[in-house]
């Protein structure tokens, strides 16, 4: 073996150790970045401020949009809740009223009825006995006035009867024995007939 | 110039006929006046004496033959604007019940007009009828209307 041979196979052998040492460095190195990222939450931060602005732009973009429409689900969720419980609540108020309205409406007819009832009932009976009284003090006026309606036929009415009777089976009917019931009747007329026949001038 | 005026008319003197009877009697008075030209003959005195004593009646004083034909208008005016009131007895009335009642009337107005008619269906009392209304006063109407109020009726 020569020297020259024997020289090269060292260098080789270096040369592979130097590569074994270099990969082994590699990967000690390698644990070591992972042992501290690990240790350090900044660490991932630091790479993700790596994204581009754009990428960050859009990722908001979404996520915004989407919290609206969950924050308007929710909001119109819990808003038509709140409208319907409010309408039933007024629902049943309104139907209380209305329900209060009647009975007390009832309670005021059927109180307005007994009332005129009784009233009635009392006019009734005042009437009965206004009526009765009236009949007897009216008996009573017609009993007492006989004698003088009787004389007053005698005076009046039977005479003229009794002398157109008499005086139209002769053939004439005496005016004079009229006269007071002719002028009386004009007298009481006289108004009457003065407004009818006063007011011309010739 | 003529003073004559017509205040009232003569009682006696009643209803149209009457009023007519009276101016057809002035008109020919004042044609046969001024025809036979007598007009110069009559005095104030005459004049009057000369009319019948209903045509006298009209007047106070002695009259010329100018308020005669005053009196002739007049008469023609009362005919057109008087009214004229119609009395319905049961019977024609005498003089002194015709007086009588044309007396009330004229009392009420001294210019109206009264004619006279009978019924004997009216049994008694009258019926009067103006120009504007009718006044049924009579017994017939009494005993009619009040048949279920005797004690009224019997008031009469």
């Amino acid at each position: 073996m020569n020297l020259s041979q024997i020289t090269m196979d060292s260098l080789i052998n270096w040369i592979v150790v130097f590569i074994i040492v270099i990969f082994l460095l590699i990967v000690i190195f390698s644990i070591l970045l992972k042992i501290d990222q690990n240790k350090d939450p900044e660490a991932s931060k630091k790479l993700k401020t790596n994204i581009s602005p754009e990428e960050i732009e859009k990722a908001s973009t979404i996520a915004l949009k989407e919290l609206v429409v969950k924050i308007n689900d929710e909001y119109e969720t819990k808003y038509i809740a709140h409208l319907k419980m409010g309408l039933s609540k007024v629902d049943a108020t309104f139907q209380k009223n209305i329900t209060d309205s009647l009975n007390e409406f009832n309670s005021s007819l059927t109180n307005f009825r007994n009332e005129s009832q009784k009233k009635i009932d009392e006019a009734n009976q005042k009437m009965m006995s206004l009526t009765q009284e009236s009949d007897k003090m009216f008996n009573q006026v017609l009993v007492s006035r006989k004698n003088e309606i009787i004389s007053k036929v005698d005076a009046n009415l039977s005479k003229i009867l009794v002398s157109y009777l008499n005086n139209s089976l002769e053939g004439s009917i005496d005016l004079n024995d009229q006269q007071d019931l002719i002028f009386n009747n004009l007298e009481k007329n006289k108004l009457q007939i003065i407004e009818d026949i006063k007011n011309v001038k010739i | 110039m003529s003073k004559f005026s017509l205040k009232i008319i003569p009682n006696e003197i009643s209803g149209t006929a009457q009023i007519y009877l009276i101016i057809s009697f002035l008109d020919k008075f004042l044609k046969d006046a001024k025809s036979s030209e007598r007009i110069k003959d009559y005095g104030n005195n005459t004049i009057k004496d000369s009319m019948p004593e209903l045509v006298q009646s009209f007047f106070d004083e002695n009259i010329s033959l100018e308020d005669i034909a005053d009196l002739k208008t007049n008469l023609e005016n009362v005919i057109n604007r008087s009214p004229v009131i119609t009395i319905t007895l049961s019977d024609i009335p005498d003089r002194s019940m015709k007086l009588k009642l044309v007396s009330w009337l004229r009392n009420i107005n001294p210019i109206c007009l009264i004619e006279f008619l009978s019924d004997p269906t009216i049994i008694g009392g009258l019926i009067i009828r103006s120009d504007r209304r009718r006044y049924d006063l009579s017994l017939r109407n009494k005993l009619e209307n009040n048949k279920y109020n005797q004690g009224v009726l019997l008031d009469v």
